[in-house]
């Protein structure tokens, strides 16, 4: 089994790109690999907690919450969040704060990367 | 070295990239509106010498069959995951 890092740009809505990488990160908890998601720029916008689901359906912060529970690591970028006025006392539950040495550590040792930019 | 462009946009696609990427193993892969380009015959993608794989949750989303895909590979989700952690070992989003 592998290491996958994924980094990513996209805001939560406007794009489908965090429903791929939310789907992609899943089937790939599931066959045994480790995940990381490194969410930089507009990507912080997902971690904010206390997301109301829309239609009682779509909630990004259950779906990130399983998948940690699965073994998802997905953190936010220091100097991203803390722009965009987001603290990380105001993140999903079991999402850290991270720095960009965090990001590559994580590239440099894993055995995938792909990074999504911006739509 | 296999190498994989995600391709996931209908309109957008950086066409003069594509154009210059020079890569002797190259797979396309088609997620979220990238799928329609299996539809379209002078697509860009289909222009390349690649190897073009299609994702099927994103075909069935779309309402679309994956029996009416030719030429390229309809994959789920978890097979993509076997490309990307085997054959792809760089990839690039367009």
């Amino acid at each position: 089994m592998g290491t996958l890092v994924i980094g990513i740009l996209t805001r939560p809505y406007g794009s489908t790109n965090w429903a791929f990488v939310l789907n992609l990160a899943k089937a790939a908890l599931e066959k045994g690999h480790k995940v990381k998601i490194w969410c930089s720029g507009d990507a912080n916008f997902i971690l904010k907690k206390n997301q109301k689901p829309f239609a009682k359906k779509f909630n990004y912060e259950s779906q990130i919450k399983e998948l940690i529970e699965k073994g998802l690591e997905i953190v936010g970028c220091e100097s991203c969040h803390l722009m965009r006025g987001i603290h990380e006392e105001e993140f999903i539950e079991g999402v850290p704060s991270r720095t960009m040495t965090w990001f590559f550590e994580n590239i440099a040792t894993a055995d995938r990367v792909l990074f999504i930019g911006e739509e | 070295m296999g190498f994989a462009v995600f391709v996931n946009s209908i309109n957008c696609v950086d066409v003069s990239t594509l154009e210059r990427l020079n890569v002797d193993d190259l797979s396309i892969v088609l997620v979220q509106d990238g799928v329609y380009h299996v539809f379209i015959k002078d697509s860009p993608v289909k222009k390349k010498n690649a190897k073009i794989y299609v994702l099927k949750e994103d075909l069935e989303s779309r309402g679309l069959s994956a029996e009416n895909v030719s030429d390229a590979e309809v994959v789920d989700y978890s097979k993509l995951v076997d490309l990307m952690m085997g054959e792809f070992e760089k990839m690039v989003w367009l």
